[in-house]
């Protein structure tokens, strides 16, 4: 399974006892998606190329996605199947 | 009789440039892959390779051009040193979560003494395989873990299944697994050693371990007993806390130049500018006066020599590092081959300004003052700004700007400062 690395545009919110959650996303065509709760975060190593990113485990209409936080460009993308 | 108390760690990312490139270029993992230095024509040096370059016969420090020949397929992508770091302090602090008594080893190797936080998380070899599944499992790329009681079996523990394992070095088991190794797979045991041992019918670790030590000592002084008693499994270097920063103990530079040296004049040329890069820095860190030179030959086959020598006195000049180090290769090398690259470190710091009977004192501090200025000057418009005048004979050879492209080098394992 091939995957394609597609950086979207996040806002994300810091809490006052630190750590970062991502709140709604942006995609490509311009509909915004509410994150309704992020399951876990870990670091993890994605499928597309990406060095030490977070993975954040999110659910999105009911549905799980990755979220990837790549901490040295301070840049979120998501994996989309096929090529 | 070696102390069987200890639990200790050798953890050794494999291929480590190379997979965190993978890690960047995931198109590329089952592709031929050689991360390469840059230096001018030869398109850079193979700095790391994957495992199916590995198959392909293509070696770490041969050219680019050359191990393309190798293997047509080959794929070469630039060194990023500061990838490289982060992802080694990530997979530091997952070692961190199992113990407070890490000492790293160069930029991939670690050793960890595991012995009372076994107490909180098993068996060392559980151990190890927690850390092997972790860094896989969050990082993506592997390690090899060697498991036993001292530093050097850890190491050569780790040495033994690659990739992605671990490997037990036990009291119950040394004498079939260590000590059936080449002694040459000792640490600190290079060619050189090895060919001595050969000759007292020393082949493997365990006719090292089991050889007389007076006999030892007698063909290789202080060093028949170390690696005596490395080969014998008594090693009782400690592993250093972590956070105790280790004194530097050595600052060195090397490279390999863009064609292969041939005569004694195009050797003392790069001696000199690898001694004022290495001046340069001693005079930036503080360190004080160095009173040893080591240099480093590689030639045209990647055999390695050594040799190290005392300064008449202690110094940081340029020059005077510059002519030890020409003494010491021209009683070192056999030219044989042609040299492919060298290196210059100087060690053995000390603060004091020493007098010489024939005072040369002013002429030392005339030239310091020189030193000090170049230095300045080059702080300011850069490093190639001034320039020896038996560099600029050769113009590619004073193009180079050695100082910003040093090279991590690991220092001795002894945990004793």
């Amino acid at each position: 399974m091939e995957y394609r690395k597609v950086c979207i545009e996040v806002i994300a919110k810091f809490s006052s006892e630190g750590g970062m959650r991502p709140i709604e996303l942006k995609w490509q065509d311009g509909e915004i998606y509410l994150i309704d709760r992020v399951r876990f975060a870990e670091r993890a190593p994605a499928r597309v190329s990406a060095i030490l990113p977070i993975r954040y485990t999110c659910l999105i209409g009911g549905r799980e996605k990755y979220l990837y936080f790549e901490p040295d460009k301070m840049q979120w993308f998501v994996e989309v199947a096929g090529a | 009789m070696p102390d069987f108390s200890r639990c200790i760690l050798h953890s050794d990312l494999n291929n480590f440039y190379a997979s965190v490139e993978m890690l960047r270029h995931p198109e590329l993992k089952e592709v031929p892959l050689a991360v390469c230095g840059s230096f001018e024509d030869r398109h850079g040096v193979v700095l790391a390779k994957n495992m199916p370059a590995k198959a392909a016969g293509i070696k770490t420090g041969e050219p680019f051009f050359q191990a393309k020949k190798k293997c047509k397929d080959l794929v070469s992508v630039p060194a990023d040193f500061p990838a490289y770091v982060r992802v080694s302090e990530a997979v530091r602090e997952i070692y961190a979560r199992y113990t407070d008594r890490i000492e790293p080893f160069g930029i991939d190797e670690c050793w960890l003494d595991v012995t009372g936080s076994r107490n909180l998380f098993g068996s060392g070899v559980g151990i190890a395989n927690d850390i092997r599944e972790a860094v896989k499992r969050e990082i993506g790329v592997t390690v090899s873990v060697g498991v036993s009681f001292n530093k050097i079996f850890a190491k050569l523990g780790s040495d033994m299944k690659k990739p992605d394992a671990v490997t037990e070095i036990s009291e119950e088991n040394y004498r079939q697994t260590a000590w059936k190794l080449p002694a040459s797979d000792l640490l600190y045991v290079g060619k050189a050693t090895a060919r001595k041992l050969s000759v007292l019918g020393i082949a493997t670790i365990g006719d090292l371990a089991q050889k007389d030590e007076a006999v030892l000592v007698r063909e290789l002084g202080k060093w028949g007993k170390l690696l005596h008693d490395y080969a014998a499994g008594e090693d009782r270097s400690p592993v250093a806390l972590a956070g105790t920063g280790r004194e530097v103990k050595s600052v060195g530079n090397s490279l390999t130049c863009y064609r292969d040296l041939t005569t004694d004049d195009d050797v003392h040329l790069l001696l000199l500018l690898l001694s004022d890069s290495v001046a340069a820095r001693l005079l930036e860190s503080g360190l004080g006066r160095a009173s040893t030179v080591k240099i480093s030959v590689t030639d045209s086959e990647l055999d390695r020599y050594g040799k190290q020598g005392k300064l008449p006195r202690p110094t940081r000049n340029a020059k005077e590092i510059a002519d030890c180090a020409m003494q010491l290769f021209q009683a070192l090398y056999p030219w044989q081959r042609p040299v492919r690259a060298l290196g210059v470190a100087v060690s053995d710091f000390s603060e004091k300004k020493q007098l010489t009977l024939f005072g040369d004192a002013e002429e030392e501090e005339k030239e310091e003052r020189l030193d000090a200025a170049v230095q300045k000057m080059r702080e300011k418009y850069g490093n190639r700004v001034l320039q020896r005048a038996t560099v600029l004979g050769d113009k590619r050879l004073a193009e180079m700007d050695i100082k910003g492209a040093h090279i991590i080098h690991p220092e001795g394992h002894r945990g004793d400062a």
